[in-house]
């Protein structure tokens, strides 16, 4: 937990499939390397390597390589191996006959054999990043499918540079959420959009070659209700990318996940919702928001600060449906750059889940939500700080925290007071926003005709 | 308490049908050991009734539980290069100390490594450095060999029986093994992959599986981890990404049983330290602060799966409890040593040593209140911390004062 890679360090993304080659790295300027192995796009593990540990021959590289998939191959194998036999001794022999590759092959065309008949849309929400958007659309634009709706939600815009943006990219729609908060221009989203299945990103991911495919293929079955994929760094360049990454990720690991009421269940006081997946990387069935309930606007970047995902996933799961998370699903994700922005994020970050606690609280009950705001959080922040004595450059970051979380602590009550908030008991937004959709015109009205067709592999 | 809770052992090839196990009378556990293509591939042990029998679909569950990975493992491992390429030459050097006894097995495994076949010449070279002998059996029971070299050293400490193995051996590799070992038939192949892995290797490890399971004190000592580190394969450098005091923790790179070194390397490093691993008072360190100055001289460290010997634990809980004070003893003799050798390391031997003793005292704590997550008893916890408190009280100066004397007795 205290440990962090030398920046700046490279990312790399390594297909297993093809031959390896001896791993070097070309520009001197880097400390450490990064590798996120891949089999066939399913990612299965990954490793950090000092510059120093470097140069690697491919036969060492592999080495590295079998033992950082190992685990998550190992699961997947076995999960399909579980089916008894008829001889007695056969799983033991089957398993050692096997040849790991082709079987995994196999297991992967298997599941994209697994067709979805809903029609998608991708609802990306921005806040005057133009570059950044700009960078997301064109990667976007090279897996681009004419049948998938892609709508930019521009939220309280102060310039018109993200329109400007939005306009070169003809497949694209571009609406506006005036009022600031993440929550806000979701659910604007979400009413802009036609599609069965509404996939969320940000405009600071880069999307992965079988992405959507991957995330949107649960939905075949129709308990699933929200699917959640893989986030790993786009890049590491400075030291707060790598604290972020090591100290608050959003790899929730190699396996897939299925996460229902049992789960939720097994937890009777504090259910952990946000090891469920990431805000950036996740596609909601647009029928469950009329069971459950839109996105809670008092949460989420621009009001909380954010945790207005792992809010949701709640609702979904407590209303009975299946989430699911889908490693297969990776995108990549720029963490902020500069200690700033990094400060200002863990203060947004530790507001939030505070005031999301307190928002599950009052909604579901539950005596644990309070012992981890009261106690375990807290705590846990003072022993982080207290490492900050040996390594003092890393203080602001636990500081922000801690300021934060107490921030959030008095968060909902500003809100109360001034009676912006769109309902609390009840789940928020359902009536309203229902009622404010009739008077709404979407914002270019013709340009949608193309979306909504049916995607098939 | 029973000193007696015998382990029944087991091999399995995983290609093959399981077979059905009876667990004999009187023995409690199953010692596991995997094989495929007659190379270790993996070893775990598991509870069992005496008098038990285990089907083979039972069998089958413990190995997939436990096992499977390793059979993954093995799979997806590259084949060995086929054909005979270039053979590096080998020296094997087995240090002793009047034990005939537990030197004829370990001899009596290599010899059918050094001679695949009847007429061939030998592989590798064997060279048995008698330490300060006190009669002539080691002697007798090396020139009753095949082919194997004897050499005296008499000056007692097993650091001054290896620097000497060093200086008399005539392979571009030196490997040592203990006298209490004996090899596995495949360990030979898995230097040989290892070195073709790693042209530039400068020490190569490998697991040390248990020889025997037959009392209370040899099970325990695999409870508290023994001499395993697990069958992954891994190539350390001085740099490893999330341990902060790598590589001071210098035990888990393998053990002083098993170790094979380019000898010209360890010219360069100067040699093993003959103040640690001096036998009575200070038995140990040895390995892990030659581990460490590969390590810190930007050499790289690879630890081979398939490279397996078979180590003698000690069988009686007297000595069980000696080997515990050896252990703390000798990693803070070790960590002290390099604190003032190694000056740019400092912080990172600091934490460690600090680690160490919060580890210690947990473990300790936690076998008092019977909450320990291995079977461990607090006497033996209690010898390990206690090691660890004398070693760090100067125990490496005092060594080293012991050893100059003994330099000083046999230079005359």
């Amino acid at each position: 937990m205290l440990a962090t890679t030398p920046t700046p360090c490279k990312i790399q993304l390594v297909d297993l499939s093809r031959e390896l080659s001896p791993l070097t790295v070309d520009d001197p300027r880097y400390r450490a390397v990064g590798m996120f192995f891949c089999l066939h796009g399913v990612p299965l593990g990954h490793r950090y390597l000092d510059a120093a540990e470097l140069p690697l021959s491919a036969a060492q590289l592999w080495n590295v390589a079998v033992e950082a998939i190992l685990p998550a191959l190992t699961e997947y194998l076995m999960r399909d191996l579980r089916v008894p036999p008829n001889e007695d001794s056969g799983l033991v022999q089957r398993l050692a006959s096997l040849k790991p590759l082709e079987e995994f092959e196999f297991l992967v065309q298997v599941r994209r054999a697994r067709s979805v008949s809903a029609s998608v849309s991708v609802v990306i929400c921005t806040h005057e990043r133009a570059q950044s958007l700009e960078t997301c659309l064109e990667v976007m634009q090279k897996f681009h499918n004419p049948s998938i709706e892609y709508i930019v939600v521009d939220n309280a815009p102060r310039s018109d540079t993200t329109r400007r943006v939005v306009e070169r990219f003809p497949h694209v729609h571009y609406c506006v959420e005036p009022r600031p908060g993440l929550s806000r221009a979701r659910n604007t989203g979400i009413r802009s959009a036609r599609g069965e299945i509404i996939v969320f990103t940000d405009d600071d991911v880069i999307v992965t070659d079988n992405w959507l495919a991957e995330l949107t293929r649960s939905f075949d079955d129709t308990r699933v209700a929200c699917t959640t994929g893989l986030v790993v760094p786009a890049e590491m360049e400075t030291r707060e990318q790598s604290w972020f990454e090591h100290w608050l990720t959003f790899n929730r690991g190699y396996l897939p996940l299925r996460f229902d009421r049992q789960w939720l269940a097994r937890y009777r006081s504090v259910p952990p919702v946000w090891q469920i997946g990431a805000g950036c990387n996740m596609a909601i069935r647009r029928s469950a928001f009329e069971t459950a309930g839109y996105f809670d606007t008092r949460l989420g970047a621009g009001a909380s600060g954010c945790s207005e995902d792992s809010e949701l996933w709640y609702r979904l799961l407590a209303a009975g449906h299946v989430c699911e998370y889908v490693p297969a699903a990776m995108v990549l994700h720029r963490h902020r750059v500069d200690a700033a922005g990094l400060m200002r994020q863990m203060r947004m970050y530790a507001r939030g889940h505070a005031s999301a606690l307190i928002v599950q609280f009052m909604r579901h009950g539950g005596i644990g939500h309070l012992l981890r705001l009261f106690f375990t959080l807290p705590a846990q922040c003072f022993r982080k700080l207290a490492s900050s004595l040996v390594f003092p450059e890393r203080r602001p970051f636990w500081t922000a925290t801690i300021r934060g979380h107490f921030a959030g602590l008095f968060y909902l009550m500003r809100d109360l007071r001034d009676q912006s908030a769109e309902g609390l008991r009840e789940p928020p937004g359902l009536t309203s926003i229902r009622g404010e959709e009739e008077k709404r015109s979407r914002e270019p009205a013709g340009v949608l005709s193309g979306a909504g067709k049916h995607v098939q592999e | 308490m029973t000193n007696e809770t015998p382990f029944y052992k087991i091999w399995i090839d995983v290609s093959e049908p399981l077979p059905s196990v009876e667990v004999p009378a009187g023995h409690y556990g199953l010692g596991i050991f995997l094989r495929r293509n007659a190379e270790p591939i993996g070893y775990f042990r598991a509870k069992a009734v005496p008098g038990s029998i285990f089907t083979p679909r039972q069998l089958g569950e413990i190995v997939m539980d436990r096992g499977a990975r390793d059979i993954l493992r093995a799979a997806l491992r590259t084949p060995q290069p086929a054909g005979p390429a270039e053979r590096p030459s080998v020296t094997v050097a087995i240090c002793t100390k009047d034990r005939a006894w537990s030197l004829e097995p370990c001899l009596k495994s290599l010899v059918p490594l050094q001679f695949p076949d009847q007429t061939g010449k030998p592989q590798f070279e064997i060279l048995v450095v008698d330490n300060a002998p006190s009669d002539s059996s080691t002697r007798d029971l090396v020139d009753s060999q095949p082919a194997a070299n004897y050499v005296v050293e008499p000056m007692p400490g097993l650091d001054f029986a290896r620097n000497l193995a060093v200086r008399q051996a005539s392979g571009r590799y030196i490997a040592f093994l203990d006298d209490d070992v004996t090899v596995d038939p495949a360990w030979l192949s898995g230097l040989l992959r290892a070195l073709s892995e790693n042209p530039g290797a400068a020490c190569i490890t490998g697991p040390v599986m248990p020889m025997e399971l037959q009392t209370r004190a040899q099970v325990l000592f695999e409870e508290r981890g023994g001499f395993g580190r697990g069958f992954g394969t891994a190539r350390y450098t001085q740099h490893m990404i999330g341990n902060l005091t790598h590589p001071c923790n210098a035990g888990m790179f393998g053990a002083g049983c098993n170790m094979v070194f380019p000898r010209e390397f360890l010219f360069r490093l100067g040699l093993f330290d003959e103040s640690l691993d001096t036998g009575a008072p200070l038995p140990g360190g040895g390995d892990l602060d030659i581990f460490y100055r590969v390590l810190r001289a930007d050499g790289a460290l690879v630890y081979e799966s398939s490279m397996a010997i078979y180590h003698r634990h000690r069988a009686d809980y007297k000595g069980l409890r000696k080997q515990m004070w050896t252990w703390g003893l000798g990693y803070m003799a070790f960590t002290m040593k390099n604190y003032r050798c190694d000056p740019a390391n400092r912080f990172k031997l600091r934490w460690a040593a600090i680690g160490s003793f919060l580890f210690f005292t947990k473990m300790l704590a936690a076998c008092c209140m019977g909450r320990w997550k291995h079977e461990w008893t607090a006497d033996l916890a209690a010898w390990e911390l206690a090691g660890a408190i004398k070693g760090i009280a100067g125990e490496y100066d005092r060594s080293k004062k012991r050893t100059a004397a003994i330099r000083a007795r046999y230079a005359c």
